[in-house]
């Protein structure tokens, strides 16, 4: 629960209870005001009974019955009158309930008169003359509720519709949050006015969202595809320059070699730069959704392994697994190659002359944790957190031809995102260590590469 | 001379291989978009066919769909590189081979070679006999493929995998080692088409009933063919 849903909620609440409170105490202390000690249906019968003493002696006994029965259709209850002997003089029965009442009513210690149903009221008139009304009670399915439960119900529900309403005001806030975190995590298709439909300043606010979110995405992709579709086009010309390259090769004399090698050579870089430009975008487009199948990620590892061994024996350098047989783990066997390749195929690159590359797979908990390390100079502390970004080139000393990160971290770091993993880099001692966490499954099924 | 045919729609990259490829014994035509690539393809008179995907009119695979009925002369595909999902396509489809583009002419070279070898080979007498593992029959001959009777269909590639593994039923085979039998080429680094073609005879021949996979992945070394247990 959030802190701003609670703080609404009991605030709310609070003031709901408070409100409530000051009423009833407001209604008691009027209500005393107008009738001390007596209450209205008291008084009332007391100004009756006196009237109907005074319509006896003046107009007798005929009028007085009049007048009673007239009154009686008006009031809901029944009016008796008492003369100074204790006789009732209107001449009706008395029913026994009403007259046991009387009797007890005598007997202070009796408190429990309220609770028998309907209600007694006797008023005094003077000279020994007595009105008792008798109001029955209203309906019998009517509950009576001592006032600690009345209280209680009145907390409770007021304590409910606060929370509906905390809910009502935050809910949106909350949607928003969310949404703007996804939306910073890169995850730029969020959109949120379908779960907030309301014409109020939230409604808006969402709709406003949806907006910024919309032309982040556009500008996003419009920027992504600007790159790919600038690599696509880079192909073509690439390729005519390769068969331009070859017929070089075959015309040419052996003095045009050297240069035609690093045209080659150059060749080939713009190449795989082309390759890795258009593996990110595809990456960052979103498009794919990584294939979620069960793999030995040994397996995977020692496969690139042995790629990049054949690659770095040419430059007098190996790479070493260290790797146990099985290492069940669940995603997609071409973007986890691909993602290793780079990072192995990067260390190759940067390690030392006549060193080795380490690549080491261990469990760490639930997690597959896989290190290639490099015997190479290591990249400044500082940067360390800036080796995933593209393009970005390590301290200006580093090697131009080593081939700089460019984009084989970046795209490793997308690929491992998109399996739920994370990657970092520490600089160890002699060389630079890429540690790559993958979630460990336990695949009920044979594993294999697919 | 080796009839070649090249449907691609950069003209200025095919007349540039037509020269390249002329020195290497090839007798190399031109088409620069699909419907006509189509056409002429059909007609069945070249050794081999390079096909692009990005085709004007009708793309690659449309092509190749189109050609797979009437001819089964060895095609290899180029791709995008880095677009797997092409490269997964093009095969099921049943490019013999496939190279991403740009790409090297001697690589080129090298493997429309061993397209044309393993054609030879296959065409002539065959290097083994009729092969039988559990329920899977291949007859060498006939080029034909049954799973309990039934036809498989195989691309030539496949079919080729297949033999390798089968002839060395119950033992690994290295990825080194299929590649230069089935596909008469030396495998070269992150070169992906071994793979490839092990997962669509996966996927085409299917699992035992019991969940037992046919070919088994051996780390480092490569795939072994497992008799039914």
């Amino acid at each position: 629960m959030s802190r701003l849903f609670l703080r609404i909620w009991l605030w709310f609440w609070l003031a709901m209870i408070l409100l409530g409170t000051a009423l009833f105490i407001a209604q008691r202390q009027w209500a005393d005001d107008a009738m001390p000690g007596m209450s209205y249906r008291d008084r009332l019968v007391h100004v009756l009974g006196r009237a109907g003493v005074e319509i006896l002696q003046g107009s007798g006994e005929q009028a007085l019955l009049r007048w009673r029965r007239d009154l009686e259709q008006d009031l809901s209850g029944r009016l008796y009158l008492f003369d100074p002997h204790g006789k009732e003089f209107t001449g009706q029965h008395i029913p026994e309930h009403v007259q046991n009442r009387l009797t007890r009513r005598s007997d202070p210690a009796n408190a429990q008169r309220r609770r028998e149903g309907g209600r007694l009221v006797v008023a005094e008139l003077g000279k020994g003359y007595r009105a008792v009304a008798f109001f029955p009670p209203r309906s019998k399915h009517r509950l009576f509720l001592p006032l600690w439960l009345r209280a209680l119900i009145a907390v409770t529900v007021t304590g409910l519709v606060c929370l509906a309403l905390a809910r009502w005001l935050t809910h949106p806030v909350r949607v928003v949050r969310d949404a703007s975190r996804r939306l910073a995590n890169g995850e730029l298709s969020v959109r949120i006015a379908g779960s907030i439909r309301r014409r109020d300043e939230l409604g808006a606010l969402a709709q406003d969202f949806d907006r910024m979110a919309e032309h982040l995405e556009r500008l996003m992709s419009a920027q992504t595809r600007l790159l790919r579709d600038v690599s696509h086009e880079l192909r073509s010309p690439l390729a005519r320059l390769q068969v331009a390259l070859a017929l070089a090769r075959r015309e040419s004399g052996p003095r045009a070699i050297e240069a035609l090698d690093r045209i080659a050579r150059e060749a080939d870089r713009l190449n795989e730069l082309i390759g890795q430009v258009l593996a990110l975008a595809r990456y960052e487009s979103g498009d794919i959704a990584p294939r979620e199948l069960p793999l030995n990620l040994a397996e995977v590892t020692a496969r690139v392994v042995q790629d990049a061994g054949f690659e770095a024996r040419l430059r007098k350098r190996c790479v070493r697994l260290v790797a146990p047989l099985f290492a069940p783990c669940v995603g997609d066997a071409g973007l986890l190659l691909s993602a290793l390749e780079n990072v192995v195929r990067n260390a190759v690159r940067h390690t030392a002359p006549d060193t080795e590359v380490t690549v080491t797979i261990a469990r760490q908990g639930g997690n597959w944790q896989v290190t290639v390390r490099d015997c190479g100079p290591g990249v400044p502390e500082a940067d360390l957190e800036r080796l995933f970004q593209p393009f970005v080139r390590i301290g200006e000393a580093r090697d131009r031809d080593s081939g700089g990160y460019g984009l084989g971290l970046a795209i490793a770091h997308r690929a491992i995102t998109l399996h739920g993993g994370r990657i970092g880099a520490t600089n160890v001692r002699g060389g630079l260590a890429i540690t790559i966490d993958l979630p460990a499954r336990r695949p009920d099924q044979r594993t294999d590469i697919r | 001379m080796i009839r070649l045919l090249i449907v691609d729609d950069d003209h200025e990259l095919t007349e540039m291989l037509t020269e390249y490829l002329a020195a290497e014994d090839f007798s190399v035509s031109a088409i620069h978009n699909g419907p006509d690539g189509l056409t002429v393809a059909r007609s069945g008179s070249y050794d081999l066919i390079v096909l692009d995907v990005m085709l004007p009119g009708l793309d690659g695979f449309a092509v190749l769909r189109g050609l797979r009925p009437h001819t089964d002369t060895p095609v290899l595909m180029l791709t995008a590189r880095g677009d797997d999902i092409d490269t997964i396509v093009g095969l099921e489809l049943g490019a013999d081979d496939y190279l991403p583009k740009p790409f090297n002419p001697r690589l080129l070279v090298a493997r429309l070679r061993a397209l044309l070898r393993r054609r030879r080979e296959s065409g002539t007498e065959s290097a083994y006999s009729r092969l039988q593992v559990d329920n899977i029959v291949l007859d060498p001959a006939a080029r034909r493929v049954t799973c309990d009777g039934a036809p498989v269909e195989l691309t030539s590639a496949e079919f080729e995998v297949l033999a390798v593994l089968l002839r060395a039923v119950g033992h690994p085979v290295s990825r080194e080692n299929i590649s230069r039998e089935a596909l008469g080429r030396p495998l070269q680094p992150f070169d992906r088409s071994v793979d490839m073609h092990v997962s669509n005879l996966r996927r085409k021949l299917g699992a035992w009933p019991d969940g037992q996979t046919r070919i088994e992945t051996i780390r480092g070394a490569g795939y072994q063919y497992l008799r039914h247990a």
